[in-house]
């Protein structure tokens, strides 16, 4: 079943030109896509490419200039129906420190259920169950600038999921932490996705994208390609050409394979590439 | 290092003053401020010393932590005791204590002065005391809380808690930007620390720029988070946090109020009866 | 600091070579309070003019007090430090002096830019290091080309109008217009997309190979460390744990992984090929070389 749908969708943004007249900037353009709920999809590109403006569509955050968003089949440019899109998708941004609302983890979780008027023992419930799902329950009554950006950005994850989503969408959620902190957050959106919940990543570490279940490849505000990461991955023109590159062990067993070695295309264990090798070689 | 600087001055404990409702904590705070100025002699000032001790040895607060605060006002204190010491007449037929010309101190002078100052740093170790048990977060509910009845009256209550509360939660990244900005720029060899008054002022923009700027970033990431998190203002809104009275509230409000009515009502017996001389000096 | 070992230091000699030399340096923020927190002990290292060092550890490791030291953003309490020649353990080294020799690019740099044009921007350290006004727009104009930049486009324009990756070079150029000699960056690729990360290194990796610029890398990223780097420091819990070349480092691959960090792919590829009899030139680090080694490999068994 589809649960976000992008038809013929542009958005332009309000730009300067160059002799100070006011002018426009592609944010997307005739983007058309289906995400179907349960899936895991990456959304990636170069930055400024319209990721995060195709982001900001499907939760009504920006409303299209032409073509439709629904949500649950709700249309994202009728006022009424924005409370109700908000609530089946949930939204993680780049900065965790830009999105604390409270100084007390358990607070800032429950600023969401909190703007829904759920009642207090409620709010309670949903609080220590988004926490106990990013495994950062014991941390509730924390502050939240002495965590690590790792376990910010799960914070964050809960905040969305006490509104009791639908779709998450992690916008950048990984660009500013270290690879530590991008397992953590990456874990959590598979476990999440484990239990249900459909997962929109967006990334430009390709390394992120191995275990979607679809990519989708933007360049200059417009989709150039869905596929699988292993169709995306053997395309190397496609990736060169918006600036991206397979993770190094793919494209080392691509270039091997083709070379006449006996090693799967796709393998992303460096160490068990290796071991094909030298079984290749002693042949 | 700046962010090792905890804001506000919470103390954290478990002790029976923590553990206050912090609504009943702010009211009793006000109470005790207003009290303090009730205080007409040095015998009652006498009794609040051995209360405010009792509290802050309840609350099992460093003394030290307490006075601390003290250093904030130090000016204000010395300049209020040398205008009341130099400026107060004495009382009629009162012989000049030392006198060079016109300058004539009298010991009512000394006396208003040291209850001034008395009063003053009173008046701010009661509220370090509210301040050090009570967490920012507490505090800001607690306003809320206390100004709700304002709603009506259209005052935006919940909008005037939530910018406390953002605030709160903003302030230690803000910090650590401002470190590392301040970093950044001197290591392209700014310099903070010499010049005149103009030269100082000037070399602040490289700083406060990129605060601005970054100020306006954040907001706008803010505002997205917020609206994602279908935040609509205060229609319909609930909370997680309920306030709830414990005995801890009854008894230490009990004793609060005891003490202050107590106050008050020597503060009207003396100036009914004059003659009790002990309330006066 | 004690006078005794003052003079202790007083009789060491650095070596010529070295652009950053450092004895036992020790560090606590808030000395003497309950908040005491040891961020260095007793770290001891020579950083040779012309390396490429890349610095790696967690949040905490001291790597970034370390850093800091460098150009006395951090004052030295205990210990020996000598950059460049210059003793900057004394109680008044001349920052200016140091500053200039010593650029240093922190995280996510873009967000320092204020000026109203690239120009005044980049010009902005110049003015302070006391460079005359003639001088600095050749500089910055040296400075805006050298990070691929076109000088008469960018130059009027606001820094605030330019897409993150450029006002990365801005800030970049910014640093790089004094000439220093020895480069420290703070994670400068953080952020990028895989495009603008390429273009940084190759940028950071040019000023090494062919200016003779120090370059000193703070990085998350150990594919970018291996590929990069001709030295690696390891910190952990304020002290230098390894001190080796990537490919001898990142063969410890237990030890790497219990301290919480990635063996870089290619490393990982090379050291299963070692484990089984087959040589991999210490140099070859990238998809590319790689891949050629063992092509030479095929065809050596072949024959």
């Amino acid at each position: 079943m589809e649960i976000i749908r992008l038809d013929n969708v542009s958005y332009y943004y309000k730009a300067y030109n160059d002799d100070g007249t006011v002018g426009s900037a592609v944010g997307v353009e005739g983007v058309t896509l289906s995400i179907e709920e349960g899936s895991f999809v990456a959304l990636v590109g170069h930055n400024g490419c319209g990721k995060s403006t195709l982001a900001k569509l499907m939760n009504g955050l920006l409303i299209p200039k032409s073509g439709t968003v629904t949500v649950n089949g709700l249309n994202t440019a009728d006022r009424d129906n924005i409370f109700e899109i908000r609530k089946n998708v949930g939204m993680v941004f780049q900065n965790p420190d830009n999105q604390m609302v409270a100084s007390i983890v358990e607070e800032d979780v429950a600023f969401g259920p909190e703007n829904l008027g759920v009642p207090q023992p409620e709010i309670v419930e949903r609080v220590y169950e988004a926490l106990e799902q990013v495994g950062m329950a014991e941390y509730a009554k924390s502050s939240p600038h002495r965590l690590s950006g790792g376990q910010k950005q799960r914070i964050a994850i809960a905040g969305a999921l006490a509104i009791r989503p639908r779709v998450l969408v992690l916008d950048e959620s990984t660009a500013m932490l270290d690879p530590l902190g991008r397992r953590e957050v990456l874990d959590v959106a598979h476990k999440l996705n484990v239990g249900g919940m459909t997962v929109v990543l967006i990334t430009h570490f390709m390394e992120e994208v191995l275990d979607c279940d679809s990519v989708v490849v933007m360049d200059n505000g417009h989709v150039v390609r869905v596929g699988t990461p292993g169709e995306i991955f053997e395309d190397s023109s496609l990736l060169g050409n918006v600036g991206l590159k397979a993770p190094r062990t793919i494209a080392l067993a691509q270039k091997l394979a083709d070379a006449g070695f006996d090693v799967p295309r796709d393998q992303r264990d460096a160490g068990k590439l290796g071991g094909d090798v030298c079984q290749s070689l002693k042949k | 290092m700046f962010r090792d600087v905890s804001f506000g001055q919470y103390y954290p404990g478990s002790s029976f003053v923590h553990k206050m409702d912090p609504r009943i904590k702010l009211v009793l705070t006000l109470l005790f401020m207003v009290g303090i100025f009730f205080v007409q002699s040095f015998a009652v000032f006498a009794f609040v010393t051995v209360f405010l001790l009792a509290i802050i040895f309840i609350a099992r607060l460093p003394l030290r932590s307490v006075l601390k605060s003290i250093k904030g006002i130090i000016v204000l204190l010395v300049l209020t005791s040398l205008l009341n010491i130099f400026f107060t007449k004495g009382v009629e037929g009162e012989e000049p204590l030392w006198a060079w010309r016109k300058i004539e101190i009298y010991v009512t002078g000394l006396k208003q002065a040291a209850k001034i100052f008395l009063r003053l740093v009173y008046l701010v170790m009661g509220s370090s005391v509210l301040t050090l048990t009570t967490t920012p977060v507490d505090l800001t509910h607690a306003v809320e809380s206390l100004l709700k009845p304002l709603r009506v009256r259209k005052f935006p209550v919940h909008e005037f808690a939530l910018i406390m509360s953002l605030t709160l939660s903003f302030i230690p990244s803000l910090i650590d930007e401002t470190d590392r900005i301040i970093r950044a720029q001197k290591a392209r060899g700014a310099d903070f620390d010499t010049g005149g008054l103009i030269k100082r002022a000037k070399a602040f923009v490289p700083i406060l720029i990129p605060l601005l700027v970054g100020g306006f970033r954040r907001a706008e990431e803010l505002a997205n988070a917020m609206n994602s998190r279908c935040y609509e203002g205060a229609t319909k809104r609930t909370c997680m946090r309920v306030m709830k009275l414990t005995w801890r509230d009854f008894v230490g409000g009990f004793v609060v109020v005891a003490f202050f009515t107590g106050v008050f009502l020597l503060y009207g017996m003396a100036n009914k009866w004059g003659n009790i001389i002990w309330l006066y000096y | 600091m004690s006078k005794s070992e003052k003079v202790t230091y007083s009789s060491v000699t650095v070596p010529e070579n070295a652009a950053i030399f450092a004895q036992n340096l020790d560090f606590t923020y808030n000395p003497k309070s309950p908040f005491a927190k040891r961020a260095l002990k007793d770290v001891t290292v020579t950083v040779n003019k012309g390396e490429f060092v890349a610095i790696v550890g967690h949040t905490g490791s001291g790597k970034t007090t370390f850093v800091q030291h460098l150009n006395a953003l951090i004052r030295v309490q205990k210990g020996y430090l000598n950059v460049l020649g210059q003793d900057i353990s004394i109680k008044k080294p001349d920052l200016k002096a140091l500053r200039q020799k010593i650029g240093m690019v922190f995280q996510y740099p873009e967000y320092q830019l204020f000026a109203d044009t690239v120009l005044a921007d980049v010009c902005f350290g110049l003015k302070n290091f006391g460079v005359d006004k003639d001088k600095r727009e050749q500089m910055a104009k040296d400075a805006l080309e050298l990070v691929g930049l076109e000088f008469d486009k960018i130059k009027e324009k606001s820094p605030f109008d330019l897409s993150g990756g450029e006002k990365r070079r801005v800030a970049l150029a910014g640093v790089l217009a004094m000439k220093p000699q020895i480069l420290v960056m703070d994670e400068p690729t953080a952020g990028l997309d895989p495009r603008g990360k390429t273009e940084i290194l190759t940028l950071v990796k040019k000023l090494n190979r062919e200016n003779g610029v120090t370059v000193i890398m703070v990085s998350h990223d150990m594919n970018e460390v291996y590929e990069n780097a001709d030295r690696v420091l390891v910190f952990g819990d304020g002290a230098i744990v390894y001190d080796r070349t990537p490919r001898e480092l990142f063969k410890l691959e237990k030890e790497i992984e219990a301290m919480n960090l990635e063996v870089p792919s290619m490393a990982a590829f090379c050291n299963e090929l070692e484990r089984r009899g087959f040589v991999i030139d210490e140099n070859c680090k990238t998809v590319d070389e790689v891949f050629a080694a063992v092509m030479a490999l095929k065809e050596a068994s072949d024959v």
